[in-house]
């Protein structure tokens, strides 16, 4: 796992900075996006907290999930990798006991930024490390993998490099486990990200 | 389109893996297993009922609350199986009968639904020497030599421990967990004596599927290992050989004569607890202990060892020149070559029982369109924490109006009285319930007309009709009418091609379930926190909810159904006078 986040942070740093998007200008919120800035790409640091507010089955606030993504993006599009710990409420049975299960969810996440700026979409794919899970599940130590699927957010824009997104319903499936009985859990969150771009 | 091919790829592995997990013995009863317990329990039961046997039947609670599952359990296997139409014949047996089969699928789903992966896991991953020996497996601390006889001496004080506490209250009526489609988990009310009996008979019944057996299927030469072999650990040498799924399937005609002797000895261990609770109990010991030289019939050697096998164990703590050596061809028992057709390993396809026939098929369709049942439990804190959940999405819908507000209203252009209509289509595919099924397949049509209000050119009154099919899925796959909606609300304009919606209305049921009829009248939520409106054409949209939330509760009286589905809805809207 440690290799796995270096390899992550490592890859965050050698990201070919000479890259550059389409020469576009691209309308924001506040108007056009200066020529020659916004249009290149550019380093962004992104914070998120997410809560299934509510669950189907009448949980409140089932699964918590936070993190820290970094990666570099345009007035259009951005790729981050992320580092994400996932807490969710899981009921076993026949004890009906809730366990809270943890895990952590190193990805890749893009987005593409709609309507000029005032909205975004997001997609978000990696392996899931389960670090809290049953007492079964020590039996084995095999990472899963976790899809986070944000079809439509609102952006505020917090002045010129910052901005607040706020994705009402997003779909979180998290899988640490594939094999044997495998543990599958899907969440719907309302997810608060901050992006920065320095 | 090439975003959502790559897509499909990890959900169709994922739904794939959160399709049933069916349990590591004979199958259970669902859309994609075949019911043998069910099956075998009520085959044991006619067998002793066509003896003339008197059965301790139970006067069922006056409610029709435990007919409408009885019928829905029993009906679907009368209708294979026409010797077991005598259960629906008299209110008392239907009762015992329904007991039976409850008790006979429990070690296997604990009550639950049938597709709560996540909620079974404990009860699959139940690696104690308990979990694993009701269904007569071997734990992962019986290794060596004398593993098979620790694994079958627990099997054993399993049934020993359920005869006792089914006759200890054998005249008494309790409640037990149950899914019902669309309802959830209902308690029903069973016979506390065919509930035990039932998952009695299921140990027995498993130890014909878990176990390598002599030709004539009735001397156990090795108990198979599930835990184990499940996670990728099995040592053979060491633990054993792996659980197979190709035993588990009691329909496939080579284990047939398995199955048909442990339908036999379930007969006897019905008759042997009939006995035990008048006061004899012979019949019961004699089935739990090896059979005499000369007598070798259903009532005896349920759990019998062989026998030079058990002297090598006794003597020396070692198998090797056995019959019984996991490393031997188990002196040419016919049983292992089937077993080695489809042994349990790890696999990210998840499933370990084998399908019925097109039960693959089925399976795949379920990647593919994620079919799905959706359990419902504690409603009444279900209903608070909506409740608040939709005050939490409205603040944030306030917040976003707010900073709406700041900006120029994006809607000057729309005078008071535009009209849209909406066509539409929704869908869910998935549920966040962690005690319930992860597959929620739902959809259907729906009509929106909005009309902008005077005042604030932004607000738009709503008026929508929809209907629901929902699909069942824990006896037999079914597609249902679901429910017909009528609501009325408000949408709201946040900035140009972006709007939220609230809608509330009342939701009828269209079709009779197991617990409630049709006609039935509640209510329904809608709740869009964002739709995106492409425009297409002159005064055309296609209007897109990635995400909305739709609460649909037609029967509002226990046992209700009240169903949260997470939606995507696709429109296309004509507008009276958008450009």
């Amino acid at each position: 796992m440690r290799r796995v986040a270096c390899g992550l942070v490592f890859g965050v740093l050698a990201a070919p900075g000479t890259v550059r998007a389409r020469e576009t200008v691209e309308p924001t919120a506040d108007g056009p996006a200066p020529r020659g800035r916004e249009t290149s790409l550019r380093p962004l640091f992104g914070a998120e907290l997410a809560v299934a507010i509510f669950g189907s089955g009448g949980e409140f606030a089932r699964s918590l999930r936070g993190g820290l993504s970094l990666g570099m993006a345009s007035t259009r599009l951005g790729f981050e990798l992320s580092a994400l710990v996932t807490t969710f409420r899981s009921e076993a049975v026949p004890s009906e006991a809730e366990e809270w299960l943890v895990t952590l969810d190193l990805g890749v996440k893009g987005h593409l930024t709609l309507l000029g700026g005032r909205a975004r979409t997001a997609l978000g794919l990696g392996p899931s490390f389960l670090l809290r899970g049953a007492d079964a599940d020590e039996l084995t130590n095999a990472p899963g993998l976790f899809l986070d699927i944000r079809p439509l957010g609102v952006r505020f824009p917090l002045g010129a490099r910052t901005a607040l997104v706020l994705d009402p319903l997003g779909a979180l499936i998290v899988a640490p486990r594939l094999s044997a009985t495998p543990l599958v859990d899907v969440q719907f969150n309302t997810t608060f990200s901050v992006e920065v771009l320095p | 389109m090439r975003a959502s091919r790559a897509l499909s790829l990890p959900l169709g592995v994922l739904v794939w893996c959160a399709a049933p997990a069916p349990a590591e013995a004979y199958q259970i009863g669902s859309s994609v297993t075949s019911p043998c317990h069910e099956e075998m329990t009520l085959g044991s039961l006619v067998l002793v009922m066509d003896e003339g046997a008197t059965l301790p039947l139970v006067t069922p609670p006056p409610s029709d609350e435990w007919l409408g599952i009885a019928e829905s359990l029993l009906v679907p296997l009368a209708e294979e199986h026409p010797e077991f139409e005598v259960f629906l014949d008299e209110g008392r047996l239907e009762f015992l009968a329904m007991s039976l089969v409850l008790g006979a699928r429990v070690p296997d789903t604990a009550g639950r639904a049938s597709t709560s992966a996540n909620a079974l896991r404990r009860v699959h991953l139940d690696v104690s020497p308990d979990g694993q020996h009701r269904h007569c497996l071997r734990a992962p601390e019986d290794d060596g030599a004398s593993a098979d006889l620790v694994a079958l001496d627990g099997a054993r004080g399993v049934i020993a421990e359920r005869i006792e506490h089914a006759l200890v209250a054998f005249d008494e009526v309790e409640r037990a967990p149950f899914f019902v489609d669309h309802h959830g988990d209902v308690q029903v009310p069973v016979s506390v004596f065919g509930l035990s009996l039932g998952t009695a008979l299921h140990t027995l019944e498993d130890a014909h599927a878990h176990t390598i057996r002599t030709v004539d299927g009735r001397v156990v030469l090795s108990v198979l290992n599930f835990s184990e072999a499940a996670v990728g650990e099995l040592d053979q040498a060491r633990d054993g050989l792996a659980h197979s799924v190709a035993l588990d399937d009691c329909r496939a005609p080579e284990v047939r004569p398995l199955v048909e002797i442990a339908v036999e000895r379930g007969a006897a261990l019905i008759r042997a607890a009939l006995e035990a609770r008048e006061g004899d109990g012979a019949l019961l010991q004699r089935g739990l202990s090896d059979c005499d030289a000369d007598t070798a019939d259903a009532t005896c050697g349920w759990f019998e060892y062989e026998a030079s096998c058990r002297e090598a164990v006794e003597s020396a703590d070692e198998l090797e020149g056995t019959c019984c050596a996991t490393d031997s061809d188990l002196c040419g028992s016919e049983w292992l070559p089937i077993a080695r057709e489809a042994l349990s390993e790890p696999l990210v396809s998840c499933a370990y029982g084998a399908p019925r026939e097109g039960g693959q098929l089925w399976l795949a369709v379920l990647a593919g369109v994620l079919v799905a049942a959706f359990a419902r439990r504690r409603r009444a804190v279900a209903h608070r924490h909506a409740c608040a959940g939709a005050v939490a999405l409205c603040l944030a819908a306030w917040a976003l109006r707010s900073e709406a507000a700041e900006r120029p209203s994006p809607s000057t252009d729309h005078p008071p009285g535009e009209l849209s209509l909406a066509l539409e289509a929704h869908g869910s595919l998935l549920s966040d319930e962690s005690g319930g099924s992860l597959t929620d397949v739902t959809f259907g049509p729906g009509l929106r007309g909005q009309m902008r209000l005077p005042g604030d050119p932004r607000l738009s009154w709503v008026l929508h009709v929809e209907q629901n099919s929902w699909m069942a899925f824990e006896q037999e796959a079914h597609l249902r009418p679901g429910v017909l909606s009528l609501g009325t609300g408000v949408s709201f304009d946040l900035a140009p091609q972006l709007s939220t919606s609230f809608v509330v209305g009342s939701s009828i049921l269209l079709f009779d379930t197991a617990l409630a009829s049709a006609g039935s009248a509640g209510f329904f939520v809608d709740l869009r926190p964002l739709t995106i409106a492409l425009p297409v054409a002159k005064n055309w949209f296609v209007g897109v909810t990635p995400l909305g939330i739709s609460w649909e509760a037609p029967v509002l009286v226990e046992p209700m159904i009240s169903l949260v589905h997470y939606r995507l809805t696709l429109g296309i809207a004509w507008n009276s006078s958008r450009p």
